[in-house]
C-alpha cells in the first residue's frame, strides 16, 4: 500500500490517506450536521471523490436534523453514529444513486438519479444559476453570495442540487470526468446497442 | 422553389442527418430564395412504433433494428412490403433465412405490421410542405424506406420531383436505383453540395441536367446516367451543419425522453492512409477517397457554435479517420477549453502515447482504430501499416487514459494461415485486462474495397449477400450493381482456427470486466507489477535493476537487440542470450505480448472504471464484418463465478 498525500483542500486538519490507486481512507470521525462549514466540505470532499472515480473508506457522527438523503450518490459512510437506520438506507441507495454535471460553454448539465423512480436532467444556462452551482463547489456561505446568484442557490437548493446548511451552502452534483471503458451508458439511460449512424 | 429533405428509418434515432443538416445549409447559401422543410422520418418512424404499439415497440427496439439489423437487411425488410405492395412480400425468405443464420425476427415482424400506415403518413406529412422538390437522402438500410415513401409520394403527386442521393447512390448502386425505380426523377450520385444545387438550378430552369456531374435522370423512358466528378468537394464549401430543424423536431417527437441526444460533426472526408495504401478489405470511402480536413480554427469554430447552441456535449466525429494536424491546432484547443465533452473518433492505431494522453485531455472517449488484428503478418496482407505490437500498445494507453476501444478481430484475408492466429490465440489470457474486440469476424467483401475491385487478389468468385433476397425483388445482375456487401467462398484460416479465435475472445470479453495488470513505482529502483487478471492466481511481479529498466522500455514495443542497446544507454550492459531468455519468461508469465519478434509491456499504469457485462458501445454498426454477427454472451450469463483470486507471495526479479 502507498501513502499519497491528496488535495485536501476540502478537509482541511483531517488526516487522508490513498490506501489503493481507487480508495481512499478516512483516519479520523467525521461530524456530519455539528458545524456547517466544516459538513460542508465533508460533502464537497467526498464529492470530489466521486469525480475522481475514487471509492473512500470513512466513519462519521451525525447530529443535529442534517437530512442526509441528498447525499446517497456520495460514497456511504462505514459507521454513522447515533443515525443506524440513515446509513443503512444511504449504504442501499448508493449502488444506484448517481448525480453528476458536465461543463459546457456557457452552461452546466445536470443528471439527478438520486431518486430511483426519477431520473432529473437540467440544462443550467442563466448567469446567476452557472455562478451560484460555480461558486458553490466550494463551501460558500449564502450572505457571501450577491443578491442574484442568492436567489439562484435558493432555487437550486429546492431542486437539491445544493445544500445548503445553517447558511452555508455546497454544490452537491460531482463533475464528470471519467466514462466507463467499453461502454458509453452513463447509468441514467441504459440502453441495448447504440449507432454512430446509419 | 420549395424544397423537403427527407431522413427515412434507421438512421440512429440519436443523432440528426448529417446530409440534411448540410444540404440545408448548403442551399441557404447557394439558393437563398429556396424554401427548405425538413423531415425526420427516422424520428417520426420512432414515435410512431411506440405509440401505435401501444408502447411496446420501443425506441430501444429501433435502435436494435437499427445497430444489428444491417448486415441481414432487416430494417430493409420492415418497408420492402410497403414498397411492392404485399405486406406478406417474402416473409418465408427470411424466416428461412433468420433461421439459417440465427437471427432474432420478433421485432422486425411487428414492425412490418406497421409500415404501410406509418408510410401513408408520412407521405401525407411530407406533401403538407407543399414541396416542389423532395430530396431523400439514403445510407445503410434507409434505401427500402425511402424507395417505398417516393413510390408512393409520386402515386399520390405526380407533379412533385422525387430526388434521391447519399451513400447508397454512389458509383454503380445510383444507377441502378434510378433505373429500375421510375418514380425516382434523379439520382444523385456521389457528393451533394455542388451536385444537388445545380440539379436544382436544372429543374428550376426546365432544363434537362445534362451537364450535372453524376446525376442521373430520364430521357423520354430512357434512364441516362451522367458521369461522376472526379474532383472532390473541396472542404471549404462544405458549410456548417444547420441542426436547427433537427432539433425542432427532437423536442416535439419526445424522444429526448427516451435516450441522450448526440450531435455529429465532419472534420474530414476521405482516408489519408488510403490514398496511398487503402486497406484491402475496406470500402467505406465509396468513390472518393481523396483526403480533405476542415481547417482546425473553422472545426473549432462549428463545435463551439452547435455545442452552445444545442447543449448537448456528446458528439460523434464521422470521419474516416482524424486529421494528424489536429493534434497540433485542435486537440489542445479544446482541452484548454475543460468542457466536459464525450467525443467518439476514429484514428489510426498508430498513435504515440502523448497523442492518446491529448485524446483524453481533449474529451475524447471513444475511438474506432482499426485495430483488426494482433498479427503483424495478417495486418500486413490487409496493408493496415500498423502491427500486433503496435495495436497492443494501443489498447494499453487507451486503458491508462479510460478511453473506450471499438473494435473487431477479422479473419479471412488470402494468404493468411493457422500459425498467424495459434500465436495470438495462445496470448490471449494474458490480454484479458485490455479492451477486448466486440466481435470475431471473418471479413465481408464490401463495394469499392480493392478485394472487390481486384479479384485477383483472391476473392474471385462472389454474389450479392444473401440478405438481398429478401429485400429487393431484383434480379441477380442488378443486384450486383446495387448493393454492397457480398457473399464469397471463405478464404484464409479454417473453422477449426476460427473457432478457437471465437473462444479465445469470448472468454477475454467475459474476463474484461474483473480483470486489472497494473505496474507502479516500487521502492529504489523496483517496478511492481500488480496483477489481478481473471484466469490466473493473483499475484505481484517485483522487478529489480535492468529488468525494471527493461520492462519501462518495452512500452513502446521493441525486438531483443533494440532492446539490449536501450538498455546499455540507460547504464545496463547485457548481452543478447540473457534478454532473449527474459523476454521469453515475460511472454511466458503474460506480462509482456510478442508478435513477430516485437515485445510490448502489458501492464497499465491505471485501471478505468470498466463497465459491467455486455460492452454494447462496441456492437456498433461496424461494416467489414462477416455473418453472423451474433455473440454467445447468454452462454455466460449463468455461468457459475470462477473463484476469487488466490493471493500468493510475489515474484522477484532480481
Amino acid at each position: 500500500m502507498s501513502m499519497a498525500a491528496l488535495d485536501a483542500t476540502g478537509l482541511p486538519g483531517v488526516p487522508v490517506r490513498q490506501a489503493t490507486y481507487d480508495h481512499v481512507e478516512i483516519d479520523a470521525l467525521i461530524e456530519l450536521g455539528a458545524e456547517p462549514m466544516s459538513t460542508a466540505r465533508v460533502v464537497a470532499f467526498l464529492r470530489d471523490q466521486c469525480a475522481r472515480d475514487m471509492t473512500v473508506g470513512w466513519r462519521g457522527r451525525l447530529t443535529g436534523s442534517l437530512d442526509v438523503t441528498p447525499l446517497h450518490h456520495l460514497p456511504p459512510p462505514e459507521a454513522l453514529e447515533g443515525a443506524a437506520a440513515e446509513r443503512a438506507g444511504w449504504e442501499e441507495s448508493h449502488p444506484r444513486a448517481f448525480c453528476h454535471f458536465r461543463r459546457g460553454p456557457g452552461f452546466i448539465v445536470v443528471k439527478d438519479g438520486r431518486d430511483p423512480r426519477f431520473v432529473g436532467r437540467y440544462v443550467l444556462d442563466r448567469p446567476d444559476l452557472v455562478a451560484a452551482f460555480t461558486t458553490c463547489l466550494r463551501p460558500t456561505p449564502l450572505d457571501r453570495l450577491g443578491a442574484a446568484e442568492r436567489e439562484a442557490a435558493v432555487t437550486l437548493s429546492k431542486e437539491r442540487l445544493l445544500l445548503v446548511i445553517e447558511g452555508v451552502a455546497v454544490t452537491l452534483p460531482s463533475r464528470v470526468r471519467e466514462w466507463p471503458a467499453s461502454g458509453r451508458s452513463d447509468r441514467p439511460m441504459p440502453e441495448p446497442g447504440s449507432a454512430s449512424g446509419s | 422553389m420549395r424544397i423537403c429533405l427527407v431522413s427515412m428509418p434507421w438512421q440512429s434515432v440519436k443523432l440528426p442527418s448529417l446530409p440534411i443538416a448540410l444540404l440545408r445549409a448548403r442551399l441557404a447559401e447557394s439558393r437563398p430564395g429556396d424554401t427548405v422543410t425538413e423531415y425526420h422520418g427516422y424520428l417520426r418512424w420512432a414515435e410512431f412504433l411506440l405509440e401505435s404499439s401501444n408502447g411496446e415497440l420501443t425506441p430501444a427496439h429501433y435502435m436494435s433494428v437499427a445497430d444489428d439489423g444491417v448486415f441481414h437487411g432487416l430494417g430493409d425488410w420492415v418497408f420492402s412490403g410497403v414498397l411492392y405492395g404485399d405486406p406478406h412480400w417474402r416473409t418465408g425468405v427470411l424466416e428461412e433465412y433468420a433461421r439459417g443464420y440465427g437471427v432474432d425476427i420478433g421485432v422486425v415482424r411487428r414492425a412490418r405490421s406497421h409500415a404501410e400506415e406509418f408510410v401513408e403518413r408520412a407521405v401525407e406529412e411530407i406533401l403538407a410542405t407543399e414541396p416542389d422538390v423532395v430530396g431523400f437522402t439514403s445510407t445503410f438500410m434507409q434505401n427500402v424506406p425511402s424507395l417505398a415513401a417516393a413510390r408512393r409520394l409520386k402515386e399520390r403527386a405526380p407533379h412533385i420531383i422525387v430526388v434521391m442521393g447519399g451513400g447508397n447512390c454512389d458509383g454503380p448502386m445510383g444507377q441502378v436505383l434510378h433505373r429500375n425505380h421510375p418514380f425516382l426523377d434523379y439520382v444523385v450520385r456521389g457528393e451533394g453540395e455542388l451536385a444537388f444545387p445545380e440539379l436544382l438550378g436544372c429543374v428550376e430552369a426546365g432544363v434537362r441536367p445534362v451537364d450535372v456531374p453524376g446525376v442521373c435522370w430520364w430521357r423520354g423512358d430512357e434512364p441516362v446516367a451522367n458521369p461522376q466528378s472526379r474532383r472532390a468537394v473541396p472542404p471549404e464549401l462544405i458549410p456548417r451543419p444547420d441542426f436547427d430543424g433537427w432539433q425542432r423536431a427532437l423536442d416535439a417527437s419526445g424522444m429526448a425522453d427516451h435516450f441522450e441526444p448526440e450531435l455529429v460533426l465532419e472534420g474530414a472526408r476521405g482516408c489519408w492512409w488510403g490514398e496511398k495504401h487503402q486497406c484491402t478489405f475496406c470500402g467505406l470511402n465509396g468513390s472518393s477517397i481523396q483526403f480533405r480536413s476542415r481547417p482546425a480554427e473553422r472545426m473549432w469554430s462549428d463545435i463551439r457554435h452547435l455545442v452552445t447552441r444545442h447543449r448537448i456535449l456528446d458528439l460523434i466525429m464521422v470521419d474516416n479517420i482524424i486529421d494528424m494536424a489536429y493534434f497540433r491546432d485542435l486537440l489542445p484547443r479544446l482541452a484548454r477549453a475543460d468542457w466536459d465533452l464525450r467525443i467518439h473518433y476514429e484514428v489510426k492505431a498508430n498513435l504515440q502515447p502523448e497523442q492518446v494522453e491529448l485524446l483524453a485531455a481533449a474529451g475524447v472517449t471513444d475511438v474506432q482504430p482499426g485495430i483488426e488484428s494482433l498479427s503483424r503478418r495478417v495486418l500486413g496482407l490487409m496493408d493496415k501499416g500498423t502491427t500486433g505490437a503496435i495495436n497492443l500498445r494501443l489498447l494499453r494507453e487507451c486503458e491508462d487514459r479510460g478511453i473506450t476501444v471499438s473494435w473487431n478481430y477479422l479473419y479471412g484475408f488470402p494468404g493468411e494461415n493457422a500459425a498467424d492466429y495459434e500465436a495470438v490465440i495462445d496470448q490471449i489470457p494474458a490480454l484479458v485486462h485490455l479492451q477486448p474486440p466486440g466481435s470475431v469476424s471473418r471479413l465481408l467483401l464490401e463495394r469499392f474495397s480493392p478485394y472487390f475491385d481486384r479479384p485477383e487478389l483472391g476473392f474471385r468468385a462472389r454474389r450479392p449477400a444473401e440478405m438481398y433476397e429478401h429485400v429487393y425483388d431484383l434480379p441477380e445482375r442488378e443486384l450486383h450493381d446495387l448493393v454492397y456487401f457480398f457473399d464469397s467462398p471463405p478464404l484464409g484460416i479454417g473453422t477449426d482456427t476460427a473457432r478457437r479465435l471465437h473462444e479465445a475472445v469470448e472468454r477475454w470479453q467475459r474476463d474484461y470486466p474483473r480483470s486489472r495488470l497494473i505496474v507502479r513505482d516500487g521502492s529504489g529502483d523496483t517496478l511492481v507489477v500488480e496483477d489481478a487478471r481473471a484466469g490466473r492466481p493473483q499475484r505481484e511481479h517485483v522487478l529489480t535493476g535492468w529488468r525494471a529498466a527493461a520492462y519501462r522500455a518495452l512500452e513502446r514495443g521493441r525486438g531483443p537487440e533494440s532492446l539490449v542497446k536501450a538498455l546499455a544507454a540507460a547504464g545496463h550492459e547485457q548481452t543478447l542470450a540473457d534478454v532473449e531468455d527474459w523476454l521469453a519468461e515475460q511472454v511466458a508469465s503474460g506480462l509482456v505480448f510478442v508478435d513477430d519478434g516485437v515485445h510490448v509491456a502489458l501492464a497499465t499504469r491505471a485501471a478505468p472504471r470498466k463497465a459491467a457485462g455486455r460492452p454494447a458501445e462496441n456492437l456498433k454498426v461496424n461494416p467489414h464484418v462477416m455473418l453472423p454477427l451474433t455473440l454467445p454472451w447468454d452462454r455466460f450469463e449463468n455461468e457459475p463465478a470462477l473463484a476469487p483470486p488466490v493471493p500468493s507471495v510475489p515474484t522477484v526479479q532480481a
